[in-house]
């Protein structure tokens, strides 16, 4: 069995950037990066926070990602917490820093860090105002209706014990959304899913994002009813899209009955109720 | 009429013809042949592909395809995710190492799954504890994916249906995501 890294993954070049962090603190974690290099699954390469390109993650002192927010207007699409006392966990790592708990984190984000959309461009628009609204996952005065959420590893057992909780962790694999998209797509009232989120904010697994405001660029106006779906080879599966889409298509205006999508009439054919109706 | 397909995979023993079998209306068509692999208590195993399928409303034909389990085999894997819909991926937790052969699987499946979606069911949990559920969470996460994983037997076919509806909805995650990253 061969071992990953290989060039079975290649490995992407990922950028950081710290904020903060004391001065001694912050060498000392730039020079385990580097030291961790030949060992990490994507490549680290620091990156000021001023420059208009994407930085994918965020090296902060436990606290401050409100700081760097509120300084440039934007946050990386992944945050890695460092303070003094606790336990490490995920997003979050004890001083003294021990190698093998950065490189697994660093993998742990990076890997997320590659499948999320970029969230420097556009910048985030209003600045976040407070400490309180990072993107720390474990900011407990987060409020879920405004955030944006995501899965950082499929949850514990205990925790997917209960109706929906599968569907739930599963719709949080895929995009981030806000606990209101979590409530539409999984047709379970508002309890069930906040209750869920908060179990697993609790259990530090969930990655908090401010959303980007819909633009023309993340809103897509054409074909509403069907989109593409690149197999593996390459060719384009039409899949219809039925009312999943029917915020997006809706601000289209184009939004008309159309055919019962592909993945429904699976759905009906397994005699499984539809998501979302 | 137009066909689909999605693909189980995985352990040679973890039951990928008994998947397909549990929701396919047809009987499934096996390349089964008698097991001469004295590692494997099984008398008979499948070097070729099981299939099986299901007949839509509109007429269309989702086919769902067993791959071989065993790594000689990955020449298929190729051939058969070609258009595939999603991939469900079945781990027998009674084979020494579940975790390298979940690896395999990831690698050999890579592009369908970055593309598509993917379910990991884990058999035998009950009998075979180690590794459990948390481990290959971790596991994925170690390896920068995230899929659900949980346990199956797929001689249930209410379990199945369950593994398919994760993998329906990923893909439709996965769509709306693509659909919102396209420019107008």
């Amino acid at each position: 069995m061969d071992n990953y890294p290989s060039t079975v993954f290649e490995r992407t070049v990922l950028t950081y950037c710290v904020e903060g962090l004391e001065a001694r603190e912050e060498l000392l974690v730039k020079a385990f990066i580097r030291l961790l290099d030949h060992l990490t699954h994507q490549q680290w390469r620091y990156q000021a926070p001023d420059e208009q390109t994407d930085i994918h993650l965020l090296l902060a002192a436990r606290g401050t990602a409100g700081v760097f927010a509120r300084r440039y207007g934007k946050l990386p699409s992944a945050l890695l917490e460092l303070g003094h006392g606790g336990d490490s966990r995920h997003g979050y790592l004890s001083w003294p820093l021990r190698p093998d708990a950065l490189e697994a984190e660093l993998n742990r984000l990076g890997g997320l860090a590659k499948t999320q959309r970029p969230f420097l461009s556009p910048p985030i628009s209003p600045p976040i105002s407070s400490p309180s609204a990072s993107a720390s996952s474990s900011s407990p005065s987060s409020d879920p209706h405004l955030k944006e959420m995501r899965l950082q590893q499929w949850p514990p057992t205990h925790l997917l014990a209960g109706p929906g909780r599968m569907r739930l962790a599963t719709l949080l694999t895929g995009k981030a959304m806000d606990l209101d998209a979590l409530v539409r797509h999984s047709r379970l009232d508002l309890a069930t899913c906040q209750a869920f989120v908060g179990e697993l904010k609790q259990a530090g697994l969930l990655l908090l994002t401010s959303p980007i405001t819909p633009t023309a660029s993340t809103v897509s106006t054409a074909s509403p009813r069907s989109s593409t779906l690149p197999g593996p080879d390459g060719a384009h599966r039409m899949l219809s899209r039925p009312a999943e889409s029917a915020s997006i298509a809706a601000s289209s205006g184009k939004v008309k009955a159309g055919p019962i999508g592909l993945l429904d009439r699976i759905r009906m054919r397994l005699g499984i109720q539809s998501p979302g109706r | 009429m137009s066909e689909h397909k999605i693909l189980f995979s995985g352990t040679t023993g973890a039951g990928k013809t008994t998947a397909i079998g549990a929701v396919s209306e047809i009987p499934p068509l096996s390349t089964d042949v008698r097991n001469t692999d004295t590692g494997l208590s099984k008398e008979m195993t499948t070097v070729g592909l099981d299939y099986g399928e299901l007949t839509l409303d509109n007429g269309d034909k989702l086919r769902l395809y067993g791959t071989p389990g065993q790594k000689r085999f990955d020449f298929m894997w190729t051939i058969l995710s070609k258009g595939a819909l999603g991939l469900i991926i079945l781990i027998d937790n009674r084979q020494p190492d579940p975790l390298a052969d979940l690896d395999m699987y990831l690698r050999g499946f890579k592009q369908l799954i970055e593309d598509t979606a993917c379910v990991i069911a884990v058999g035998r949990l009950e009998t075979h504890p180690t590794p459990d559920l948390e481990q290959y969470a971790s596991h994925m996460a170690s390896r920068g994916m995230l899929c659900p994983v949980l346990a199956a037997d797929v001689r249930d076919a209410p379990q199945v249906v369950q593994l398919l509806e994760l993998l329906l909805l990923q893909l439709e995650m996965k769509l709306e995501m693509k659909l919102e990253s396209e420019p107008s």
